[in-house]
C-alpha cells in the first residue's frame, strides 16, 4: 500500500509517518510539504497512491484547493482522500464531505492518532 | 384649505379676512419653509420657516429661482427642473435630499412641490413645503455607520475565531503529542531528548503566537494620540533594532527625504519594523531596500482596497529584492495568519502584515502589495495628504 501525506509542518509529517510505520511497516509513506508539489507529483506519477492525507492549512495551494483540483481531474477524481486539520470547524468538515473526502482532526495524543489512522486504513482497505 | 393636489390659485382680488389669517399663519410657521413659486419656479413669497432653514431674508430671495437651494451637481443634473415637471404632470413631486443654505452649508430637506391651477386647469404656480430633517438624517447615517462597523467587527471576530482555532491549537496539540511520546518512551533517552527539544520549539512558537495576537488586539484598544512623526527618524530607529540581522545579511536600507506625518509614533515604528523585518527575512541574497515617498492624486491610484475620499495621498513605497510571491496572493497576505512560505524555512507567525493593514486603517490610509516570485516585493502605504506635516 502506498500513502501520500501532504503537510507543510515537518513535525506533523514525522509523527504521521511514525504512526503509519507502527500500524504497518509495509506501507510506503511518501511525504510532500507543498500543495502544488503534491499536485505535480500526482499528475506525473505512474502509480497513484492508494490513499492521500491532505493538511488543510498550508501556505500557497492549501488542502481544500488541492482537493478541488483532484476532484475535477479525470485521472485523479476517484482517489481516496482524508483531510487533516487541527480544527474541527464545521464548514471545513462539511466542505470535505461534499468533495467525498474523510476528515480527521489531528489528535493531541499520539496513541489516539495511531488508533484513528488504523481505523481509517482498515476502512479503506476494506 | 383643499386637500386635493390640484388647487386653484386666486386672481388679484383682495384677500378676505380668513385668507389674511391663513397667509399670516403660513408666514409665522417656523418649522417648515412654505414658499409660493410662479410657473417658472421663481420665489413669490417667503415665510419665517424658510428664513430659518435656508438663511435668506425675504428681501434677498424674492424673485430668485428655487434652484438656488440645490447643490451644483443636482443643478447640473437638472433635479429642480425634473421635480417641477413631475409636479406639473402628476400634481405633486416629493423628494428628500441635500440642499444648500445661503452660507453654503448643507441641510437634508424633505420637499413636497404641489402644482397650483387656475379655474381652467392650467398650472399657474407651485407651493413648495420644505422640512429640515438634517438631525434625523445624521442620526440615521450614524446608525447605519455604526451597524456597518459592527458588521465588519463581527466578521473580523468570526475570522479571528476560525483562524485561532487552527493556528493557536497547532503548537498546543504538538506539545501534548510530544509529551505523549515522551511518556511512552521514558526509558529511551535518545527519544526523550529529541522530543523534549521539539516540545521546547513548539512552546516557543506558542509564546510567539500569543505575543503577536496580543500586539494585534492591543492595536484596536483606545484612540491613539497623533503627533508629528518624522519617518526618517522612525526608520533610523528600526535600523538600530535590526542592527545584527542587517550586519549578518549585509543588507542595505536606502531612504532619505521621507515626510513628517501626523501619526501614532509607536504604531508607525511597528509598521516599518514589520515591513523591513519581512524584507530582511524573505530573501536568499543580500537584501537591498528602497524606501521613498511621492504625492499621488486619487485617480493615479489604481489598486485601492477602499473608496478614496481624499483628493491627494502620500505614498510611501517599501521595495525589496527578496523572494517575492505570486501576484494572486497580493490581497490575501494581509489576512491574519496568512503564510505563503513554509514556517520551518521562514519562521514567523503570519500576523505581521495584518498588523500593518490595521495600523494603516487607524491612520485613515491603506496598504497594497505588488510582487512576482524571485523579483522582490513592493509595498505601498497610502496616507491621506492631510496627515502630511512636512514633505
Amino acid at each position: 500500500m502506498k500513502i501520500l501525506a501532504v503537510d507543510d509542518d515537518d513535525a506533523d509529517l514525522e509523527i504521521f509517518c511514525e504512526s503509519i510505520s507502527l500500524i504497518d511497516p509495509q506501507i510506503t509513506c511518501i511525504t510532500l510539504k507543498k500543495g502544488d508539489a503534491a499536485l505535480a507529483y500526482l499528475q506525473e506519477a505512474t502509480l497513484l497512491p492508494d490513499l492521500i492525507f491532505l493538511d488543510i492549512n498550508m501556505p500557497g495551494l492549501n488542502g481544500k484547493e488541492l482537493l478541488k483540483l483532484i476532484r475535477t481531474s479525470t485521472r485523479l477524481a476517484e482517489l481516496k482522500v482524508v483531510m487533516l486539520s487541527t480544527s474541527d470547524d464545521e464548514r471545513d468538515i462539511h466542505e470535505s464531505k461534499q468533495l467525498q473526502a474523510d476528515y480527521l482532526v489531528k489528535p493531541a495524543s499520539f496513541t489516539v492518532l495511531v488508533s484513528s489512522l488504523r481505523d481509517i486504513l482498515d476502512r479503506h482497505r476494506n | 384649505m383643499e386637500n386635493k393636489d390640484t388647487r386653484e390659485i386666486k386672481g388679484n382680488e383682495a384677500p378676505t379676512l380668513s385668507e389674511a389669517l391663513y397667509y399670516g399663519m403660513i408666514a409665522e410657521v417656523e418649522d417648515y419653509a412654505i414658499i409660493l413659486l410662479d410657473r417658472e419656479g421663481n420665489i413669490q413669497n417667503w415665510n419665517r420657516g424658510a428664513q430659518k432653514i435656508k438663511g435668506y431674508t425675504e428681501k434677498e430671495i424674492l424673485g430668485k429661482n428655487f434652484s438656488i437651494f440645490y447643490l451644483p451637481e443636482d443643478k447640473a443634473a437638472d433635479l429642480p427642473g425634473t421635480l417641477k415637471k413631475k409636479a406639473e404632470q402628476e400634481g405633486r413631486a416629493i423628494h428628500e435630499g441635500w440642499r444648500m443654505r445661503k452660507d453654503g452649508t448643507r441641510f437634508w430637506g424633505s420637499i413636497t412641490i404641489t402644482a397650483l391651477h387656475n379655474h381652467t386647469g392650467d398650472v399657474v404656480g407651485f407651493s413648495k413645503v420644505t422640512r429640515d430633517l438634517t438631525a434625523k438624517k445624521e442620526a440615521e447615517d450614524r446608525l447605519m455607520q455604526y451597524a456597518a462597523t459592527l458588521e465588519k467587527q463581527n466578521k473580523e471576530l468570526e475570522q479571528f475565531a476560525y483562524i485561532t482555532s487552527h493556528d493557536l491549537q497547532e503548537p498546543l496539540r504538538k506539545i501534548r503529542t510530544f509529551a505523549d511520546i515522551i511518556k511512552q518512551n521514558l526509558d529511551d533517552e535518545a527519544v526523550v531528548q529529541t522530543y523534549l527539544e521539539k516540545l521546547d520549539v513548539s512552546s516557543a512558537r506558542m509564546s510567539d503566537l500569543i505575543k503577536s495576537i496580543l500586539n494585534y488586539s492591543r492595536l484596536s484598544k483606545g484612540s491613539p494620540d497623533h503627533y508629528p512623526v518624522n519617518l526618517n527618524h522612525t526608520i533610523d530607529q528600526v535600523k538600530i533594532d535590526f542592527e545584527i540581522t542587517i550586519a549578518e545579511k549585509n543588507a542595505q536600507i536606502n531612504y532619505q527625504g521621507l515626510p513628517t506625518l501626523n501619526g501614532h509614533e509607536q504604531q508607525l515604528s511597528q509598521l516599518f519594523s514589520n515591513l523591513i523585518g519581512n524584507a530582511l527575512k524573505f530573501t536568499l541574497r543580500s537584501p537591498i531596500l528602497f524606501i521613498r515617498s511621492q504625492r499621488k492624486r486619487r485617480d493615479e491610484i489604481t489598486s485601492s482596497p477602499i473608496d478614496l475620499t481624499e483628493e491627494y495621498y502620500c505614498e510611501i513605497v517599501v521595495e525589496d529584492n527578496g523572494i517575492g510571491f505570486e501576484p494572486k496572493f497580493e490581497k490575501q497576505i494581509f489576512g491574519m495568519f496568512q503564510r505563503l512560505h513554509n514556517k520551518q524555512k521562514y519562521p514567523g507567525t503570519g500576523i505581521g502584515l495584518s498588523i500593518c493593514k490595521r495600523i494603516m486603517e487607524y491612520h485613515h490610509g491603506f496598504i497594497t502589495a505588488q510582487s512576482q516570485p524571485d523579483k522582490g516585493s513592493l509595498f505601498s502605504l497610502f496616507f491621506p495628504e492631510t496627515k502630511v506635516i512636512k514633505w
